[in-house]
């Protein structure tokens, strides 16, 4: 007797997204707000710190995700694509809300063309070693676009081409952000916990 | 291994969106949908019906006088 074992398996995005703009079936996307929605959400509360806004910031991206899914090129995977949605109508979110923010420019690093790859492994380690309450509280202090790069890098672990793309920048230009954003979370260590 | 000890890993919020987001967003994207569908119906396609119905009108054989479709002089 032979038993045949019939795997059902699901779906892949880019299937989904295929059969969503043949069909327009919103039930589809239904399957795609169950596979991303909650990511979407705790990645808008890790950028604007408040559930409220956070909910209806997931609201807006989902629905301009749907809406925008025939843009989506399949260049990058479906999930950079949300992200980069993601981040960018956190960060406007961000700047109507504080309407204007000073951004720190620092001219030492003007120069700087290529980081080195010890240096960030270095100063890798640095951040990694701090204590998990203190990385919270010190990311706030931090600028939108800084907090943005730090969580695509490390909580998100998207590979620096990934993150150009997100960014809309050239490789050298995300890992010199990269740089200034990890010094600077350093530098807010440094002042409040090492100097106190 | 750096991620291993990564902190950035252990400040990712525990929280969930509510059971009925799911319903808001998909009956945004329904109302979104149709409305395109109204616009897409009185703008493009408007326009190509009126562009069929003018070129079969100007075609048929039955039209007495293919010069009424003319503009004046």
């Amino acid at each position: 007797m032979s038993v045949t074992k019939k795997t059902t398996k699901s779906p892949s995005d880019k299937e989904l997204i295929t059969q969503i703009l043949a069909t327009g079936d919103t039930t589809l996307f239904g399957i795609l707000y169950d596979r991303y929605a909650n990511k979407i959400y705790r990645k808008c509360i890790s950028m604007v710190k408040n559930t409220e806004d956070a909910q209806d910031l997931s609201h807006d991206i989902l629905v301009k995700a749907f809406l925008n899914i025939a843009r989506f090129a399949g260049n990058s995977s479906f999930s950079t694509w949300l992200y980069a949605i993601t981040y960018n109508q956190c960060i406007d979110f961000l700047r109507q809300r504080q309407k204007k923010r000073t951004i720190e420019f620092d001219s030492a690093y003007e120069n700087i063309d290529q980081v080195d790859d010890e240096e960030t492994v270095i100063a890798e380690k640095k951040l990694f070693d701090m204590e998990v309450e203190r990385l919270q509280e010190l990311m706030y202090l931090l600028s939108n676009e800084d907090r943005a790069i730090l969580l695509m890098k490390y909580q998100d672990e998207m590979s620096v081409d990934d993150i150009r793309q997100v960014l809309n920048l050239n490789i050298s230009a995300v890992k010199m952000r990269l740089k200034r954003a990890r010094d600077r979370l350093r530098k807010h260590y440094h002042r409040i916990y090492v100097k106190s | 291994m750096l991620s291993n000890n990564n902190p950035f890993k252990r400040i990712v919020p525990a929280e969930d969106l509510p059971e009925s987001h799911k319903k808001q967003v998909l009956d945004t994207v329904d109302t979104a949908k149709f409305l395109l569908e109204i616009a897409n119906l009185f703008t493009l396609q408007q326009a190509e019906t009126n562009v069929n119905l003018l070129s079969t009108l100007i075609d048929s054989p039955n039209t007495t006088n293919k010069d009424d479709f003319k503009r004046p002089q």
